[in-house]
């Protein structure tokens, strides 16, 4: 087994190795570069395609542009609707469209065929893989793939399905600043109890991240993200686009003529930028002179020539300078901490090498703060190839065996090794960066964020978080699963969906209990379960299908109709519960009257949108309360069913008492369910005085509304 | 080996690295200035008289550059390009060229012992007017 860490980033990607007995770390070269371009595009020659990854893909793409895919790692796992996917169609050239068969994730077009993003990463990721086993001169068979740590429950497993499709066994996805602390904790010898802030300042993004590190007794370091933030159209290129403007401004005021449309003038000027750039790191000014560059007004070629002090490029800077610091300051507002509660302040990204950048870092936290002996380029890579080489597998907590990390049961036990440790763990816990939850109903309330996993929350965790909710569509139960912080589900992000019909013999009226767990990968188990019945389901989320529909707005005039609603449902409820009540378990009837005192308070005090829950509420027990419900409903139809209809009606609203007086739960409920079909058949003709119990789509309802 | 051999050729390698780096870098130099005759000779007014002596140092350089067995120059017009040693810098139509093939040399490329120091910077036809 070759193992290697890989820093997949979203504009270049860089992969080392680890030997743990000489505890030394390395960077491999890929294709003779030990910085990757991330980008896919594709040769057409002689009726052939042939597909180009990294520095050649690079080349190619002014060729080829609609074909050149640069910055994926944007996409991925994101849906199509995004902001982010919509910001990334507008600066890019090749075609984003939704995915195939109401899938709503981003999709590529690569020659005119559609391609998950995943799918694109997994040709870089291959292709990484292969330049290393060149390097290595050994075939690489497992790695561990650094992600932001803002990447959500989708993004992370958009990015393992990646791995996996390049053929890896992937031992980890581990956060980019996780990464960063690791290659920086094996080489500190004071740790203890610090709090490291991560200020990664890529080509392309910048990711500030602020950690927890402690060491346990055994003296191993832990690590948790407690906290980030972020720009992710903020990065060093954009420090070189500003040089190229200002070229091009010298261009406009000297020689009255504008050089921006001719691709050979910007080529040549982007490289001048990148060299001055460089030089100016480490002297006071840089002249650049492009001999012959553009067309003059007389249509001979002018030159330019002209120079930049560092002063004027730091003045260019500083504002996207200033916003990183803004940003940190957010970061640190957030946890009520000041720039003198972090410890350790790491310098991750090749902008981070810029002197303007750096110093004002340290002019920030205080210079002793701020790490540099850390290769800035180099560290998330080689923290993650520590973490690859010093996993070796994963222990069954059944019986210790040590199995493959490609494993899903022990060898030896065939226990899950779902919420197994690493062997050889390093002791890394990364933490969630948002609360993990579903879409549920609460009263009326069908846009409601159930949080079942916190914020915060460690993984692998040793155990699942269980939530009990109600069905509110008989069999069916839809499950969206989102991401965020807001109340609100639509607020948060939608990860995917759990859908599923129950058994036939599972009572609708049962509790479902919703299990998630977080394994060490930060993938998601989820357990559906009802209890006191042997149905328990394990599901994966699926991420392609169609999102939740919006919440439709309340109609107009609606709190007057609610009170009015109200009052009738009241009343309804009252003559309900006069009528059925030999037909409801006692439990069910003490239910309905406490729901009945608390709507007559709700009449007299309560807002609109209270009104609104508790008029849910009332319909909740007028139509879901079992066989007296069947019953209500199956009356009111009766008086409307004429010939055939009416006597078979009558004939099973009769069967259903008698077998309810006798005990015999079994022919209750067959009898229920055809009085439905019966019902459901004559209302379809014409019953409209009974109003509708709105429907959720299977959506669950949470028991304490 | 005998211990003092092993140094020697320790130091031999080491010395033959330094040489081939400083070569490697020396190669880059004289190529960044063809380059600028390149655009000299390319913009110099017509019927100039330097025109024929710019030529004649670029000839005299690039023979050179080529007479080493171990630098191999890349770029020149009417070649056609590929991804692993050219960068395109833009595309046009030109007139009874396949597509992908070299209209106009922007930067020289260069490989120096089989390694590409870097790709030669090109203007190339989009077949467009091939048929033309």
């Amino acid at each position: 087994m070759t193992a290697i860490g890989i820093d997949l980033g979203t504009t270049n990607s860089v992969v080392a190795t680890y030997d743990p007995e000489r505890k030394r770390s390395r960077l491999l070269t890929v294709g003779g570069e030990r910085k990757v371009p991330s980008v896919v595009s594709v040769h057409r020659r002689d009726g052939r395609d042939e597909l180009l990854v990294g520095r050649n893909a690079l080349r190619w793409a002014m060729n080829d542009p609609e074909n050149t895919i640069l910055s994926v790692k944007r996409l991925m796992g994101r849906d199509f609707t995004d902001p982010a996917v919509q910001e990334t169609r507008r600066q890019r050239s090749y075609r984003i469209v939704p995915g195939p068969d109401d899938d709503p994730r981003a999709h590529v077009m690569l020659l005119d065929e559609v391609h998950a993003p995943a799918a694109v990463s997994a040709f870089i990721l291959e292709y990484l893989a292969g330049g290393a086993a060149q390097t290595l001169n050994a075939p690489v068979t497992h790695a561990v793939i650094t992600v932001p740590a803002y990447f959500e429950e989708a993004q992370r497993k958009a990015t393992q399905e990646a791995g996996e499709r390049a053929g890896l066994v992937v031992k980890r996805i581990i956060d980019e600043p996780t990464a960063a602390a690791i290659a920086f904790g094996y080489e500190a010898t004071d740790l203890d109890r610090r709090r490291v802030l991560v200020y990664d300042l890529g080509g392309g993004t910048f990711d500030i991240s602020l950690l927890n590190a402690t060491r346990d007794r055994q003296g191993q370091p832990h690590f948790q993200v407690i906290e980030f933030n972020g720009d992710t159209w903020l990065g060093g290129d954009d420090f070189d686009a500003l040089i190229v403007e200002r070229i091009i401004d010298w261009v406009r005021t000297n020689a009255e003529t504008d050089p921006s449309g001719d691709p050979e003038f910007m080529f040549r000027a982007k490289e001048a930028a990148e060299e001055a750039k460089r030089w100016l790191s480490e002297h006071d000014s840089a002249d650049i002179l492009l001999k012959y560059a553009y067309e003059t007004a007389e249509g001979t070629r002018g030159d330019v020539a002209m120079s930049l002090t560092r002063a004027e490029f730091e003045a260019m800077i500083e504002p996207r300078v200033d916003r990183t610091i803004k940003l940190i300051r957010t970061v640190l507002d957030e946890q009520n901490l000041t720039s003198y509660d972090i410890t350790d302040v790491l310098l991750v990204g090749g902008a981070t090498l810029i002197p303007k950048v750096y110093e004002t870092v340290e002019e920030f936290f205080g210079k002793d703060k701020v790490r540099r002996d850390v290769d800035p380029m180099e560290c998330v890579a080689i923290g993650a190839a520590i973490l690859a080489n010093t996993l070796h597998g994963v222990r069954c907590q059944s019986c210790g065996t040590v199995n493959d990390e490609s494993a899903d049961a022990c060898a030896e036990c065939e226990h899950s090794l779902v919420n197994a440790r690493s062997a050889g763990d390093t002791h890394v816990h990364d933490v969630t960066g948002m609360a993990l939850g579903i879409n549920a109903v609460k009263g009326s309330h069908r846009d409601t964020f159930v949080p079942i996993i916190p914020r915060n929350t460690a993984y692998p965790m040793g155990e699942p978080i269980r939530h009990s909710f109600a069905l509110t569509d008989g069999k069916r139960i839809r499950v969206p699963v989102y991401e965020g912080d807001s109340m609100r589900a639509s607020e948060n992000r939608e990860q995917g969906v759990i859908e599923y019909e129950l058994p036939q013999e599972i009572d609708v009226h049962s509790r479902v209990d919703v299990a998630f767990m977080f394994d060490r990968n930060r993938v998601l188990h989820v357990t559906i379960t009802v209890p006191g019945t042997d149905f328990e389901l394990h599901e994966k989320l699926r991420f392609d299908a169609p999102r939740t529909p919006p919440v439709p707005p309340p109609p107009e005039n609606r709190d007057t109709a609610d009170s009015t609603d109200l009052i009738f449902a009241q009343e309804m409820t009252t003559e309900f519960l006069c009528d059925y009540e030999q037909y409801l378990d006692p439990p069910q009837a003490m239910k309905i009257r406490a729901d009945l005192d608390l709507a007559q308070q709700t009449i007299l005090f309560a807002e609109p949108a209270e009104r609104r829950r508790m008029l849910s509420v009332l319909e909740s027990d007028l139509f879901n309360s079992g066989p007296a419900s069947a019953l209500l409903l199956a009356d009111h139809a009766a008086e409307r069913a004429t010939g055939d209809e009416a006597i078979r009606l009558n004939q099973t609203i009769a069967s259903v008492k008698n077998a309810h007086r006798e005990g015999r739960r079994s022919v209750v409920d067959e009898q229920v369910r055809y009085l439905r079909v019966l019902v459901s058949a004559i209302r379809n003709q014409d019953v409209p005085e009974i109003p509708d119990a709105e429907d959720y789509a299977g959506l669950l309802r949470l028991l304490d509304s | 080996m005998e211990p003092h051999l092993a140094g020697t050729e320790r130091r031999l390698l080491s010395e033959l690295t330094r040489l081939d780096l400083d070569t490697e870098t020396l190669v880059e130099t004289l190529v960044e200035a063809l380059d600028r005759l390149d655009l000299l000779d390319r913009h110099l007014d017509a019927g100039a008289r330097e025109t024929s002596e710019v030529r004649a140092i670029t000839a005299q350089l690039s023979s050179a550059l080529a007479a080493h067995g171990a630098v191999e120059l890349i770029g020149a017009r009417g070649e056609r390009a590929a991804p692993d040693t050219h960068h395109v810098v833009d595309v046009t139509d030109a007139a009874g060229l396949e597509a992908d093939t070299v209209v106009k040399v922007v930067k020289r490329g260069v490989r120096y012992r089989g390694t590409q120091l870097r790709p030669a910077a090109v203007v190339v036809s989009s077949g467009k007017g091939a048929q033309a």
